[in-house]
């Protein structure tokens, strides 16, 4: 291509400090006012003065004449598209300068602005086009056109003329900015595994590649395709296709996203072909199918995080302007490794979920223990899965002084640590509670206990004993929200008593304890403030809300829990997770004896004192009242002794008087100790001799002693 | 010791008596029996045990009592009952044997008396 240089005129130029645009303007203004090729032709001085206007452009440009010739470009037509530009042939013989649309569709030779220009006297205004330079690189460029009219026929279009700037770098630095922060806005997100993924792959398509397809490693030899996008309906059979097979095994030496995955190094080929063909597709079949679909670049990058390879991220492109190519590799690296600490965080997240979750149904209790005149039920509603899993717990103690005591407990926060925390406190607030301690003492000494191990963890939490004898609830509560009692008429009653500050608030806080009757048949509802508490509303409504679905005719314990849930969801989904535990006192029986207590040595004294009380209520003499006690002692110590580990084992006693005298029944879980030697035998023998009737039935779920005394007073011996 | 038995002992003699009251079960008999052991010194010729204010012994309380005897006489030491006819525990004292292997007396100066004798 001739190039015409005129270097004191460039200097004028500058030196007149016009901006390169405003001259790109003028050139423009000046071609579209001079009438014909003649004028132009004509002045020479003025063509030459154009002429390095038009050299010196930041801007390509071109102008075609009335007939489709390219009669001028300057040699920034050359530099954009990097391959020789030589005016004076036809514009539709230029084939070797391609463009192609957004959406990928090539242009034709009348589609490009100059001959629309030209032929239709379109003004084109920066229209946005991909190119393949002569090096095979893809750029974008934005063009603008516009007709040159004949000065006395307006309708008479004799050139038109056309500018483009490269804005490639331009757009590949906005796209990198614009594609890593959202990639980084999905690391802030908790979500799921799948959900990650698979807006990891509809982030790069279709502004990167045409398709996606993210590999997790599986165990030790397998990465698993995990998900696989392509917007393009063309790429569907692909989409299928790779959907539809199995692992990649990750020891195949064949395999490129194999090579990636085991070595955590990037892999680009700008064209796939021949042996890389093989290399990418997982058969034949497949390699067939890529060629139908065209020349195809590919880049896979591993998905590194923790310093662990995950799996590897696939890009396929397909379009010729945009194949994927060494200058993309950073980026979708940047890109790949945010999103492998996404896709760990999901990992991790789901992990937490599974563990908060295990840890949560460890530590409420599975079953709540049987009570000595008492019924108890408790529910635990979770607002949300995972990290939003709080520290919320109730708790059901058999005390062996024959009382109960009764826990409900809120721990500030979410998630693992908030469950851990929770844990804790269950743990220790038992071990007080089985001390015998009364409710202020436990919360202290809980109190004491958190400030020393914890970590600045707040909780409140109430701490209650109920003495079925008296029939009365001792309660402290440390910030926990009010109790209620439904009377056995249904009127609902706030407990304001007993309040003072949350565990772990302070070091040596006083803590207040109120006793309150709790007759036969009232309910306690026990709660934490999931259950009350919705967002832009007082708390007292929200308590007033329980209050008005508890009131009323006395139901069952689970039916009062399904009524008060149903309230209080009704007002909202809780944003917190909610504890609900439901305690009512029997009537006693007269004639009946019922006690559940803890297997443990210091229940039999208990077992005693209730006992000889219920039989003074029956027609046997001191005489019999000890040989009865002396026997069910017996048949409770060997409950004891067999029980299953500390803790939860629980022993059963019953009495019944009847026609035929006094029935007894011990149970437990454990199972019935033979005698080991002579001395072991005692405790049998002594039953035997002390009772009418014994019979030991020993299963699998526990043994059962059954005796029978037949009493003198009333005829039945 | 539990608060569910009391062991007192008085040594006013040359044989200690220990006085055991409460209820004697599976939850302190190995304590009372350490108790009961302390309580006589090698100089002793053994222990009047007052059983008259015991309100309940189970066959734990009477494998202790066993114990005891077995520990004492390898000491050659003596285990002597003080239990009169009304005292609570005298019909398991009698059920499980133990009235055959460890004398039982009426009062406790009978107790001693036997031991003077001895």
């Amino acid at each position: 291509m001739a190039r015409r240089r005129t270097p004191k005129r460039v200097a004028e130029l500058l030196a007149s400090r016009r901006t390169a645009e405003a001259a790109e303007d003028e050139a423009r203004e000046r071609i579209a006012r001079s009438s014909d090729r003649r004028a132009l032709e004509g002045a020479e001085s003025a063509r030459r003065q154009l002429e390095s206007v038009i050299s010196q452009m930041p801007a390509g440009l071109l102008i075609a004449s009335e007939s489709g010739e390219v009669v001028l470009g300057n040699e920034q037509v050359a530099r954009i598209w990097r391959q020789e530009f030589e005016p004076g042939a036809p514009f539709g013989d230029y084939s070797a300068y391609r463009g192609f649309r957004p959406d990928g569709s090539e242009y034709r030779t009348e589609e490009w602005p100059l001959m629309r220009a030209l032929r239709n006297g379109e003004v084109v205004t920066d229209e946005q086009i991909d190119i393949l330079r002569g090096d095979g690189t893809p750029a974008t460029i934005l063009e603008s056109a516009r007709p040159i009219r004949d000065e006395d026929d307006d309708d008479h279009i004799v050139a038109a003329v056309m500018t483009f700037h490269d804005v490639t770098e331009r757009r590949r630095a906005e796209r990198s900015l614009r594609l890593l922060a959202e990639t980084s806005e999905l690391l802030g997100a908790a979500l799921d595994l799948e959900t990650t993924i698979d807006r990891i792959t509809r982030l790069v398509v279709p502004e990167l590649a045409e398709v996606c397809a993210v590999y997790l490693v599986e165990g030790e030899h397998a990465a698993r395709r995990i998900a696989v996008f392509a917007a393009d309906p063309a790429f569907d059979e692909l989409v299928e296709d790779m959907l539809r097979r199995g692992p990649v095994d990750a020891a195949d030496e064949r395999s490129t996203i194999a090579g990636v995955i085991r070595t955590g190094r990037s892999v680009l080929i700008p064209e796939v072909r021949g042996q890389a063909l093989e290399s990418v597709a997982e058969d034949a079949e497949q390699v067939r199918l890529l060629m139908r679909l065209g020349v195809a670049s590919t880049a896979i990058a591993p998905l590194r995080a923790r310093g662990r390879t995950l799996g590897a991220m696939l890009l396929g492109g397909f379009r010729e302007a945009r194949l994927l190519d060494d200058t993309d590799l950073p980026l979708i690296e940047d890109i790949a490794q945010r999103a492998a600490l996404a896709v760990d965080n999901a990992r991790l997240y789901r992990a937490e979920v599974a563990t908060v979750e295990l840890l949560q149904r460890s530590l409420l209790p599975e079953q709540l223990p049987q009570l000595t005149g008492a019924e108890v039920t408790g529910r635990y509603v979770a607002a949300g899965a995972g990290e939003r899993v709080g520290g919320d717990w109730y708790d059901v103690i058999p005390l062996t002084s024959g009382t109960t005591g009764l826990v409900i407990g809120d721990v500030a926060g979410h998630g693992v640590r908030a469950a851990a925390v929770m844990g804790r406190m269950r743990n220790a607030l038992r071990a007080f509670a089985l001390d015998g301690d009364p409710p202020a003492r436990v919360l202290e000494r809980l109190n004491a206990f958190e400030r020393r191990v914890g970590d600045g963890e707040m909780a409140t939490l109430l701490y209650g004993v109920f003495d079925p004898e008296r029939h009365e609830l001792r309660f402290a509560s440390a910030g926990h929200p009010w109790p209620l009692v439904v009377s056995p008429d249904g009127e609902v009653v706030r407990l304001g008593g007993g309040r003072s500050v949350p565990i772990g608030v302070r070091s040596r806080p006083r803590f207040e304890e109120a006793v309150e009757r709790l007759g036969p048949g009232a309910v306690l509802l026990l709660y934490t403030d999931g259950l009350v508490e919705r967002r832009g509303e007082p708390l007292d409504t929200g308590i007033e809300r329980i209050e008005s679905a508890a009131a009323g005719p006395a139901a069952g314990l689970e039916e009062l829990c399904e009524r008060v849930l149903a309230a209080a969801s009704e007002a909202g989904k809780p944003e917190d997770d909610v504890a609900l535990l439901a305690f009512r006192p029997l009537a006693r029986t007269g004639q009946r004896l019922e006690l559940w207590l803890p297997a443990e040595p210091e229940s039999l004294a208990v077992v005693r004192r209730r006992l000889r009380h219920w039989l003074g209520e029956t027609p046997a003499t001191p005489d019999e009242t000890a040989d009865i006690v002396l026997a069910c002692g017996e048949a409770c110590a060997n409950a004891v002794e067999h029980a299953y580990g500390p803790g939860d084992a629980t022993m059963h006693v019953e009495g019944a008087l009847g026609p035929r005298g006094i029935d007894l029944t011990v149970a437990d879980a454990g199972s019935w100790r033979t005698a080991r030697g002579e001395d072991r035998g005692l405790g049998l023998r002594l039953m035997e001799s002390l009772m009418d009737e014994v019979s030991i039935d020993a299963g699998d779920a526990g043994t059962q002693v059954k005796m029978r005394r037949r009493l003198a007073g009333d005829g039945s011996a | 010791v539990s608060q569910l038995a009391r062991v007192t002992v008085a040594r006013d003699s040359r044989v200690p008596v220990a006085t055991l009251s409460g209820e004697i079960d599976i939850s302190n008999a190995e304590d009372i029996e350490s108790s009961l052991y302390a309580a006589v010194p090698n100089s002793a010729l053994g222990v009047v045990l007052d059983m008259s204010e015991l309100r309940y012994l189970d066959s734990a309380g009477v494998r202790m009592l066993f114990a005891l005897d077995e520990r004492l006489s390898r000491r050659g030491q003596q285990l002597h009952l003080a239990a009169p006819a009304e005292a609570l525990v005298l019909r398991v004292l009698t059920m499980t044997g133990l009235t055959g292997s460890v004398p039982v007396h009426a009062s406790v100066d009978e107790a001693l008396a036997a031991f003077e004798a001895g």
